[in-house]
C-alpha cells in the first residue's frame, strides 16, 4: 500500500476495529501534512466518504448504542438558561428536554440514537426488528445545503453535524430533512445574545456520528460498543458492497442507497422496508422508513444555470459592445 | 444611469429590478421566517414557507442577476472613455462583486462533491448575508440621497 495525501490506503474486505483505527489514524497524518489542511475544501475523490452498514438481522434491542451515545456525547448536550425569553409571536412554541432527558423511545436533543422496534407478518412468518434509528448522514444533506446560517455543515469524510456554536434553532434543518431528524432544544446557544425574542429558537441537535472520536482515530460510540457488532465502519464503495452481499445473503433489502439521492448509513433487512415502514410506529422523533426522492434534484439542475449565466452574460456584453463599435464606424465612414 | 436608452435599455434595467425583488424575497425565504410570522397562513403566500421552492427561486433570481450584471460589466469598458462611475456607483457595484463572490462559494458548497470546514460554512454564509445586507443599505441610501446614478458623463 502506497500513502499519499491524495489516497488513504483503506482496509479491504469487512473493516475489523483494528484495521478502521489504522486507516484513520492514517487519514489523520494525511490531513496533518501541509497543504492538507482540514479547512481547505476537498473533493470527493481525494478523500471518500465513510459510510456504515447495520445488520437489522443482528440486533436484539439491547440499547447499548443508546446507552453509549448518550455516554460519549453527554459533553455536547444543551444546558439552557430558564426561564426562556417570551417569543414573539406567540404562537413559537418553546422546545424543552431538559426535564425530560431520559427519552429514550424517540429522538430528541438528548438522545440521537434510539430503537425502533418493529414487528409483522412477512411471508407467513411473524418477525421482529430492531433498529436503530439516527441521521442517514446524506451524501447531498438538504439539512447543510439549505441551513442559512452555515451552521449545519457537511465534512469532506461525509459526516453530517451542526456547529452547536453558532445554530440558532430555527429548526429549518428538521423541516428540508425527509426523516425530520434534527431536534430542537430551546433556551441555549447564540440566539441569547442576538434578538432571542424575535429570531431564533435554540440549538438544533442530532447524531454527529461522533466526529471528534473519529478525528482522534476512535470508532462512533454505538459502533464500538455494540455486542452483536451489528454496525461496519468504512469506505462508501466497500460498505455498499458489503451491504449487497449481507442482502444477497439473506435476501433481503438495502435502505439508504438510493434515499434522498444516496446516504452514508445502509440498513440491511430480511423483511421489506415498506412493510418496516407501515408497521413502524412514526412522528415526531420517529422517522419512518420510505422511499426518499433526491430533496437537492431540483436545486442540483439549476446549478449549471447559475455557473452559465454569467459566461453567457459576459459573452453577450462583448458582443454588444463589438456591435456598438461596429455602428459607429458605419456612421463615420 | 444617464442616456439609458443607449447604455443600458430600460426593459433590462426592469428585468434586473426583478431578479433584485426575487432574490431579495427567496433571500429572506431562506430564514424560517415567513412561517414563523404568518406570511405563509395568507391566502396563495403558502410557497415562502417552502424551503425547496425559495431555493429554487434563489437560483433562478441569481441567474438572471448574474447574466445582466455581467453584461454590463463586460459592455461597459466601450463606454469608459465617456463615462466614469459616481462614488455611490462604486460603492454599489463593490458590494455586488461581493455578493457574487460569497454567493458562488455558497453554491459550490452546495455541490456534493465539494466540503468546507465549519468556520468556512460559517464565513460563507454570513459573508453572503452582509453583502446582501450591504447593497440594500447602500441602493436605498443612495435612492433616498438623490444619489442613484451609477454613471455620469466625462466633461
Amino acid at each position: 500500500m502506497h500513502e499519499t495525501a491524495d489516497k488513504i490506503p483503506l482496509c479491504k474486505g469487512a473493516i475489523s476495529r483494528r484495521c478502521f483505527l489504522q486507516t484513520a489514524g492514517m487519514g489523520a497524518a494525511v490531513l496533518a501534512l501541509p497543504g492538507a489542511s482540514s479547512t481547505a475544501a476537498t473533493t470527493s475523490s481525494q478523500t471518500e466518504e465513510l459510510a456504515t452498514v447495520l445488520d437489522l438481522s443482528q440486533c436484539i434491542g439491547c440499547a447499548a448504542c443508546v446507552e453509549a451515545c448518550r455516554e460519549v456525547n453527554a459533553h455536547k448536550y444543551p444546558e439552557p438558561k430558564k426561564p426562556f425569553p417570551a417569543m414573539f409571536p406567540e404562537r413559537v412554541k418553546v422546545e424543552d428536554w431538559s426535564d425530560r432527558r431520559f427519552t429514550d423511545n424517540r429522538l430528541t436533543p438528548y438522545n440521537w440514537l434510539y430503537i425502533q422496534t418493529v414487528s409483522g407478518e412477512y411471508q407467513g412468518k411473524p418477525f421482529e426488528l430492531h433498529i436503530p434509528r439516527r441521521c442517514l448522514h446524506c451524501q447531498n444533506p438538504p439539512c447543510a445545503n439549505l441551513c442559512p446560517w452555515g451552521s449545519a455543515l457537511r465534512q469532506s469524510n461525509g459526516i453530517v453535524r451542526i456547529n452547536e456554536d453558532i445554530c440558532l434553532g430555527g429548526g429549518k434543518c428538521r423541516d428540508v430533512c425527509p426523516w425530520h431528524i434534527p431536534q430542537r432544544q430551546t433556551g441555549v446557544g447564540l440566539y441569547l445574545k442576538l434578538m432571542p425574542r424575535f429570531a431564533g429558537n435554540g440549538v438544533m441537535y442530532k447524531c454527529d456520528r461522533c466526529y471528534d472520536l473519529l478525528a482522534q482515530g476512535g470508532l462512533p460510540a454505538c459502533i464500538e460498543v455494540c455486542p452483536m457488532q451489528i454496525q461496519s465502519i468504512g469506505p462508501r464503495s466497500e460498505m455498499l458492497a458489503k451491504a449487497h452481499a449481507l442482502a444477497e445473503d439473506m435476501n433481503g433489502f438495502v435502505y439508504g442507497e438510493q434515499e434522498n439521492g444516496g446516504t452514508n448509513t445502509f440498513y440491511v433487512s430480511p423483511v421489506p422496508f415498506d412493510l418496516l415502514d407501515q408497521a413502524a410506529e412514526k412522528g415526531p422523533g420517529r422517522p419512518h422508513l420510505a422511499p426518499v426522492q433526491d430533496s437537492m434534484a431540483k436545486a442540483g439542475n439549476l446549478t449549471w444555470a447559475v455557473f452559465a449565466a454569467p459566461l453567457a452574460g459576459i459573452a453577450a456584453g462583448l458582443l454588444t459592445g463589438a456591435r456598438a463599435l461596429s455602428r459607429e464606424d458605419n456612421a463615420d465612414e | 444611469m444617464n442616456k439609458k436608452s443607449s447604455v443600458v435599455l430600460r426593459w433590462q434595467i426592469r428585468i434586473y429590478q426583478l431578479s433584485i425583488l426575487v432574490l431579495i424575497v427567496s433571500g429572506l425565504g431562506q430564514m424560517p421566517l415567513f412561517k414563523r410570522y404568518a406570511v405563509s397562513d395568507i391566502p396563495g403566500m403558502a410557497w415562502t414557507a417552502d424551503f425547496y421552492v425559495q431555493h429554487v427561486l434563489h437560483y433562478l433570481g441569481a441567474s438572471v442577476f448574474l447574466f445582466l450584471v455581467l453584461q454590463w460589466a463586460a459592455f461597459f469598458p466601450r463606454f469608459k472613455r465617456s463615462y466614469s462611475l459616481t462614488l455611490w456607483g462604486w460603492l454599489r457595484v463593490s458590494a455586488v462583486v461581493l455578493i457574487i463572490g460569497s454567493g458562488f462559494f455558497r453554491v459550490l458548497k452546495n455541490l456534493p462533491s465539494w466540503s468546507f470546514s465549519p468556520e468556512a460554512t460559517m464565513v460563507i454564509g454570513w459573508s453572503h448575508l452582509a453583502a446582501a445586507m450591504l447593497f440594500g443599505l447602500l441602493a436605498l441610501t443612495a435612492k433616498l440621497s438623490g444619489n442613484a446614478t451609477y454613471l455620469i458623463p466625462k466633461k
